[in-house]
This record gives structure tokens, sequence and C-alpha cells, in this order.
């Protein structure tokens, strides 16, 4: 059970993170300057919210497909 | 194999009751909005909800309610993905966003949208590196995956403790949350409010367990998405034109709201933010506080026990990943739903209050004075309850003047659950909201109590036979309602900051399991040594940091001897709650230290077990002995269910 997955994981979960943290990126660079956060804010939201478990849905999808493939 | 053996299984639990609980949402709306348009006292729409409460909770928990040990501890491993999915989404929106979203968004919205991030990422690292794993490895928890792996009690006794001394702070938060608003929404007092959910919780846990508490959160999830878009659907059709709120909620609320606020601050108004008391002191926090708050909720879901439960009774590894998949896409829209209702909210309590006089209060404001003798109050006006319309004239000593926001203190625990009403909508929507949040609440605290008996129970129960196991219900049971009474008699004693503790269980979570349970899954050189020291170091560091964060070197709180050690990027101090920025690290650095050091330590021990595994006449030791039993309860739990698949054919 140990170590069979772990380089199919890998790709997947790194981009996992750099999805992830690209909506705190947004906020920490956006957020010393008001009126540039109100800019800025609309799409931060529209990636959190709606792009980002769309993506991560289809990584985890991905994922799964090549552990399937490969345990068959 | 194991898909083999599982596959054939038809789900047991799946929603059977859809058109059910269909009939019974529309008929209570009706008849809620019926009896408001009428003129009927609101009390009555009260006690209708409180019908309506006893029956959602009571049918789920007594439809599985059970004898065995399978269906008790696993739900015979029959759960529906699509309940999978419901389940661990009520299980990621945690007290922090299933009460407290609207006052985030009020008080942070930049803090409601980063957790919504962190939420869907931590369910997605949960399915890719635990889903599969924990399902595969045919185990109820972590405690016994720990078992199978290192083939060693400690590791497993370990995690047990661990995982329940952080689930019981979990229990109390949710408890604590849910009971405040069971309080206010049926005029009862804190404690009478508290004993009555910790009952409820106890009861659903104890009699169905995993199956019950599944079913329930699955309801209580349906239920919580209608609520939000029912709200939202209307605000959408009446300021857009369009009715899907989730995309109209950008220009037909963030944006207006925003124009007004500027427009109010160039002279000189209060705004609503004045009018709101904050609910935590988290929800204050700074932009780095508030990322690495966000970054440690990711870690700590990725290992949150109430999911790994539901992995193992899914019905087979690729449908506890399959459940984990549907889970993201679900978190994501009940987040985003949230996220447009709060802002429509926003901007309904601006269009209801700014200009108006309490002679207008009565037909435009009644939420001023119809939550009136209840504790919290949902509305002050200068300090005061109104009890009745002809009291908001004279309750501030200037009958004439306009209601001001600076005047006005809205209680942001409220703000969810009374979010329909304070926007001017029907009272059957805020009704159906707060008994939406009331099952939700009650579903992850009957979750988290399950995980505190079945993690305790669970690293003695690997190494039971069926007979024993079976035995030990009891005992899991009684574990369950010693949670519910513990973690109700702390929440009437301490009253505690539910989110701040929420945050705060959360990351010990992330530092105990994180870095040991990742290993044990993908890494074939940690060892039990290893896995115990990170799990041990990593909750020591956290907890101490909690405690010296909170109450100082001299255990006097408040005398500003509290620690508090700056990072890169937190000038402002690493807060109590997030002592696992410290133990994380410093339990990865431990297992890593550990496991290099093994060969030099253990070299002996290694020879020795090689020599065994070679010699079959070798005299058997303790942990041979251990590990025959823990492989023959393994046998007759399949056996078992072999014989009863043979049974039902």
């Amino acid at each position: 059970m140990v170590g069979s997955d772990r380089g199919r994981l890998i790709l997947p979960t790194a981009l996992l993170f750099v999805l992830a943290a690209f909506a705190p990126i947004v906020f920490s660079v956006f957020q010393t300057d008001d009126s540039a956060a109100m800019l800025f804010m609309p799409s931060a939201w529209f990636y959190t919210l709606v792009l980002l478990p769309i993506l991560l849905a289809v990584v985890v999808r991905v994922a799964n497909a090549r552990i399937e493939r490969a345990s068959k | 194999m194991t898909l083999k053996r599982y596959s054939s299984i038809k789900p047991g639990v799946s929603f059977r009751g859809g058109a059910g609980l269909l009939v019974g949402a529309t008929l209570y709306l009706l008849v809620l909005f019926v009896l408001e348009k009428t003129g009927v006292p609101r009390q009555y729409a009260i006690g209708i909800s409180a019908a309506a409460l006893v029956i959602a909770w009571l049918l789920p928990s007594l439809a599985a309610g059970t004898t065995r040990a399978d269906k008790f501890a696993l739900a015979d491993r029959a759960i529906s993905a699509n309940i999978n999915a419901m389940a661990i989404t009520t299980a990621v929106m945690l007290p922090l966003f299933s009460v407290f979203g609207a006052s985030i968004y009020f008080e942070a919205p930049e803090f409601l949208v980063l957790l919504a991030g962190a939420m869907t990422t931590g369910v997605a690292l949960s399915a890719l590196l635990v889903s599969r794993k924990l399902r595969a490895s045919e185990y109820a928890d972590f405690c016994a995956l720990f078992m199978d792996r290192y083939r060693r009690k400690i590791p497993a006794t370990i995690a047990g403790l661990g995982v329940a001394f952080a689930a019981t702070l979990l229990l109390i938060a949710a408890m604590t949350a849910g009971a405040t608003l069971l309080g206010w929404f049926f005029a009862l007092r804190f404690p009478v409010a508290l004993t009555l959910f910790a009952g409820a919780v106890g009861f659903t846990a104890m009699i169905g367990g995993l199956a019950a508490v599944s079913r329930l959160a699955a309801l209580a999830m349906i239920c919580f998405i209608v609520a939000l878009n029912l709200p939202l659907l209307l605000h959408s059709l009446e300021t857009a034109g369009l009715p899907i709120g989730h995309l109209t909620f950008g220009y037909g609320a963030v944006e207006p709201v925003a124009t007004l606020e500027s427009q109010l601050r160039s002279v000189d108004f209060p705004l609503l933010d004045a009018a709101i008391e904050p609910a935590s002191a988290v929800f204050e926090w700074g932009p780095g506080r508030q990322i690495a708050a966000a970054l440690l909720v990711a870690l700590a879901l990725a290992v949150l026990p109430q999911i790994g439960q539901q992995y193992a009774a899914a019905t087979a590894p690729e449908r506890a990943s399959d459940g984990a998949m549907k889970a993201i896409l679900t978190v994501g829209f009940t987040a985003l739903s949230l996220v447009a209702l709060a802002a429509y909210t926003r901007l309904g309590i601006y269009e209801t209050l700014l200009g108006l006089s309490p002679a207008e209060a009565g037909i435009g404001a009644p939420f001023l004075y119809e939550w009136s003798a209840r504790e919290p109050a949902l509305v002050q006006l200068c300090g005061n309850v109104a009890a009745t319309f002809d009291q908001l004239a004279t309750i501030c000593g200037d009958g004439g003047a306009l209601l001001s926001l600076d005047r006005l203190r809205l209680e942001s625990r409220l703000l969810l659950a009374a979010a329909p009403d304070l926007s001017g909508l029907p009272f059957a929507l805020t009704g159906f909201m707060t008994l939406s949040i009331l099952l939700l609440t009650a579903a992850f605290s009957a979750m988290s109590a399950l995980a505190v008996a079945n993690h305790l129970a669970g690293a003695g129960r690997a190494l039971m036979s069926e007979k024993e196991r079976s035995g030990r219900l009891f005992g899991t049971r009684l574990l369950i309602l010693l949670a519910a009474v513990l973690a109700g008699t702390a929440g009437w004693l301490w009253r505690p900051d539910a989110a701040s503790l929420t945050l705060f269980a959360l990351a010990l979570l992330a530092a105990t399991l994180l870095p040991a349970l990742v290993s044990a899954l993908y890494w074939r050189k940690a060892s039990a040594g290893a896995a115990v020291l990170a799990m041990v170091t990593g909750f020591a560091v956290t907890l101490v940091y909690y405690v010296l964060g909170r109450i100082g070197v001299n255990f006097k709180p408040g005398d500003g001897d509290e620690l508090s050690l700056a990072l890169p990027g937190l000038p402002e101090g690493v807060p109590a709650e997030l002592g696992a920025l410290f133990g994380l690290p410093i339990g990865i650095i431990a297992l890593l230290l550990a496991v290099a050091l093994e060969p030099f330590s253990a070299g002996k021990t290694v020879q020795v077990a090689s020599k065994h595994r070679s010699g079959p006449q070798q005299k058997k030791t303790p942990r041979d002995a251990q590990l025959s039993r823990f492989k023959s309860w393994r046998n007759s739990f399949i056996t078992s269910k072999k014989r009863r698949s043979a049974r039902v054919e």
C-alpha cells in the first residue's frame, strides 16, 4: 500500500498548490492599496469562488484516471 | 480483489427520501408564508419550525439505528458517492462557514473568499492523498490505518488521542455555535439550548453511528443549499432581473454597496460596520494572518477525521475519490452561494435602514422589535432591545430622528440565519435558513462525537476479534455520550469563541496528523518511532504555543506577557490559534531526523526482524502475537461480510 501511487500524485498535488496559492497572492499584493483592491477584487473572487473549485475537481479527476489506468 | 468484493453491494445509504424532503420543505415554506401574510403572530410559525426541526432530525437518525458493529462504524461500506459528497461538504463547512459565513463577509470579505479557496483546496488534497488509500486499507479510521501500516499499537494510540482531543475541541465549538442559534430562534436560555443540542447530537451518533450521521449530514446540506439559494434567487430577480444570483451579485450587490459606502464616507455618515459587533477577534486579523489561517485550514481538511470516516464507508476506493471530487464542486457552489447571499444581504440592510424613521420602521424593518426577549439579541437600539413598535420611537430619547447605523447593534453570530429577515424577505425563508443551519451544526457535531469515540476505541478495536468488537460497541456508544456531555459542559462553563476554537482545533490536527499520515501512506522508509515523534512534537509545540499565546508565561491572561512570535510576512506576530505554523515544520523535521537516524539506533532490531522472517521456528514475541490477533480480526471481518451477503442471496 505504500509508495505505489506516490509518483502519480506528485504532479497533481503540486499543481493544486500552485492553483490555490494564486488567490492569496492576489489578495496579499493588492490589499496594500484600497482602490487597487477594489478594482482587482471581483476577478480574484471570481477565480477563487468559481474557477478554483472547477480546476481542482478537474485535477482530482485526471489524477484518479491516471491511477485507474495504472492499476489495470 | 477489494473492488470485486464491495462493488456488488447495493448502496444502502442513498437518498431515498428525496421526494419526502421536497414535499416537506415546500409545505413548511408555504404554511409559514400563509401564516405571515394572514397576520398570525410569529410565535406560531416558530412553533411549527420546532416541529419541523424535530422531524427532520429524528427521521434520518431513527432510520439508520442499528445494533450491528459494521453498520455502526462503517455504514456497511455502502454509502453512495452523492451522500458521501454531501456529508464531506457538511464536514468541510465547519461552524466557520455554516454559522459565521455572513459575519465573516460583513467584517472581512476577503477572509471569507480565502477560506472558500482553502476549503476547496483542502478537499482536493484529501481526495488526492487520503481518499483511495484509506478506503483501500479497509479500515474505519486513521488509527486502524496506522496499526496496519506499522503493525504496532503505539502510533495508532497516539494518533487516536491527538484526533480525539482536536475533534473534541471542534465538537465544543460546533455545539456552542449551534446552541446559541437554537436559544435565539426558539427563545430558550443558553444552558437549556445547549442541553437539548447535546442530547440531539449524542442521540444521533449513538443510535445509528456513521449511517445516521451521514444521512443527517446529507439532509442538512441539501436544506442549507436550498435555504441559501431561495433568498438569493429572489434578491437577484428583484435587483438584476435575472434569477441567477451567483452571476449577478458582483454588479447587483458588491458594486452598488461599494459606491454607496464611498458616498456615505464622503458625508461622514456611519457605515454598516459601525453597527456590527465582531463575532470573533479572528475576523479582525490582517492579510498575513488570514493567509496563514487559510493555509492551515486547507492542510487540516486534508486529514480531517470526519472526512476520513466518509471515505472509509464508501462502496469502493474509486467511489471514495469520486465522492471527494463531487464534494469539491459542492463546497465551491455552496461557498459561492453564501458569498452572493451575504453581498445581497448587506445591500438589503442598507436599503431597509438608510433614511428610515422610527415611525416607518413598523412596516419597513419589523426585525427591529420582533426578536425581543431573546438571548443573544439580534438587534439593539442605543444599547436597548425594543419589544414593541411603540418602543422604537422612545428607545433613544429623540423620537423624530432617523435611525442612524451607529445607534444600531447587530449580533453578528446570527447574521446568516437572520439574513432573509434583515433584507426584507418573508419570515419563512428565515425559518428555513435557521433550521438548515441547526441541522448542519448538529450533523457536524455528531460527526465529531463519532470521530472522538471511534478514534479512542479504534486502536484497541483493531486488535480484537469480531465478537469482542461487537461487545465493545456499547463502550463506543458510551464514549459518544461522554464526548457530548463533556463538550456541552465545557461550552456552558467556558463559553468559548467558536471561530477561534475551530481554527485552533484545525491547526492542531494539521500539526499532529499530516506529516505522520502522509508518510505512513507514501513513504516506505517511515517507521513507527518516526511517526510517533512527528505526532508528539507537532501536537506539543502547537498546544504549548496556544497556551503561552493565550495566558502567557505566568498563566495570567491579559497581563501582556502572552507569547507572539513574528515570522516573515507576519510582523504582527503569529496568533495563539496558529501555533501549527511552528508545530507542523517541527513535526516534519522530527520525522525526517528520526527516519535518518533509524539505521544507527535500530540496526540490531532490523537484523533480528529479518532473521525472524526467514526462520519459521522462531519463538513468538508479544508483537507477533499482537499481529496474529490483528490478522484474525481482519479475516473474521471479511468472512462475516461474505456470510451476510450469502444470507441475503
